[in-house]
């Protein structure tokens, strides 16, 4: 039995894998695919018939990636740069959660005879995972949809462009500030100026990476 | 009359587009009828690349875009032409009449079968 909701889900997800077409876009795209299909069956065409023939007049997602990209080729690099400030983002929710949740286990004593490989390994897994659920959280608040289902699938199908961008972007600033960290801990300077540049450290990227992709995406919001 | 190229289609949708908002506000989906009904079919548009060119004459400053809910319970995204955008349809205007005027010389004046 054909279901209009799904098929229109199934055609929206693959217009959000596109990375030329913004969300705006695909909204804007659904609306004009919804007033085909009613158009159409008011002329008497049962709704399968009706989907199809206006997914076809809109054109073939490859087709619409080609003409979107035509019309500005710098939002694919937007998109991107987006991708990567949340890979950073990311990272930075991993590391403070983790040392906080390695704080907790150390300051209670939760775990007193467990190894420090088991802690380690505790430590990092809870914060990765945690990490993953803010950050879907913050994607599910930042891009809003109509239906539950709808935005699970949708977000899923970003998930290839965060690893794609996200992942190897925070890897290479993990690698950098690790490196920078270690220059600082064999510095010849007092403890003071140690415990204000590693405060430094810990609060700037946050903010700086948060404005980022705030900035990212307004400017990807007007351009739609 | 076989198909008109996709050259030209391309190259009038600026003018369309922009002399169908000369008329009023107006959404996607409305302006690809207009332009069916308006040129009897002989331009086939395919619907989605009416959406990179509306955007492409926001971003230039000639239109303006809002969300906006219809009687239907219908959200739209409307486009209106602002006066930077009129201006730029006057000009339109000129162009392609100095070019069908040049065509016309060397054609005649279309015959009327009818």
């Amino acid at each position: 039995m054909f279901d209009l909701e799904i098929a229109i889900a199934d055609w929206k997800q693959s217009l959000a894998s596109l990375e030329t077409v913004s969300d705006d876009n695909v909204a804007e795209l659904e609306t004009h695919l919804r007033e085909c299909v009613t158009t159409l069956d008011a002329m008497g065409l049962n709704s399968e018939e009706a989907f199809l023939i206006a997914q076809r007049r809109i054109g073939p997602p490859c087709e619409l990636d080609a003409e979107f990209a035509k019309e500005s080729s710098s939002t694919r690099w937007l998109n991107r740069g987006k991708w990567m400030c949340i890979g950073i983002l990311a990272l930075i929710i991993t590391r403070t959660t983790g040392s906080l949740l390695y704080g907790i286990i150390q300051t209670f004593e939760i775990l007193p005879e467990a190894d420090p490989i088991t802690q380690a390994t505790i430590y990092h897994f809870s914060a990765i995972a945690f990490s993953w659920l803010v950050i879907l959280f913050g994607l599910f608040v930042v891009f809003r949809h109509d239906t539950w289902i709808d935005r699970i699938v949708q977000r899923l199908t970003r998930i290839p462009k965060l690893i794609l961008f996200g992942l190897p972007v925070a890897t290479i600033t993990a690698l950098v500030v690790f490196m920078s960290f270690n220059i600082l801990m064999t510095s010849a300077y007092g403890r003071t100026a140690f415990r204000l540049s590693s405060f430094g450290f810990v609060m700037s990227p946050p903010i700086l990476f948060l404005m980022a992709f705030y900035v990212l995406h307004r400017v990807e919001r007007n351009r739609a | 009359m076989s198909d008109i190229s996709k050259d030209l289609i391309a190259a009038s949708s600026r003018p369309l587009v922009l002399s169908i908002l000369a008329e009023g506000e107006s959404y996607g989906y409305a302006i690809i009828q207009e332009v069916r009904e308006r040129s009897g079919g002989q331009l086939e548009w395919t619907d989605g690349m009416l959406y990179p060119v509306l955007h492409r004459l926001q971003r230039n400053g000639l239109i303006t875009s809002k969300w906006k809910t219809a009687d239907t319970g219908r959200k739209r995204k409307y486009y209106r032409l602002n006066t930077k955008g009129k201006k730029a349809l006057a000009t339109e205007r000129q162009q392609w009449f100095a070019v069908h005027e040049t065509l016309a010389q060397f054609w005649g004046p279309d015959p009327c079968l009818t």
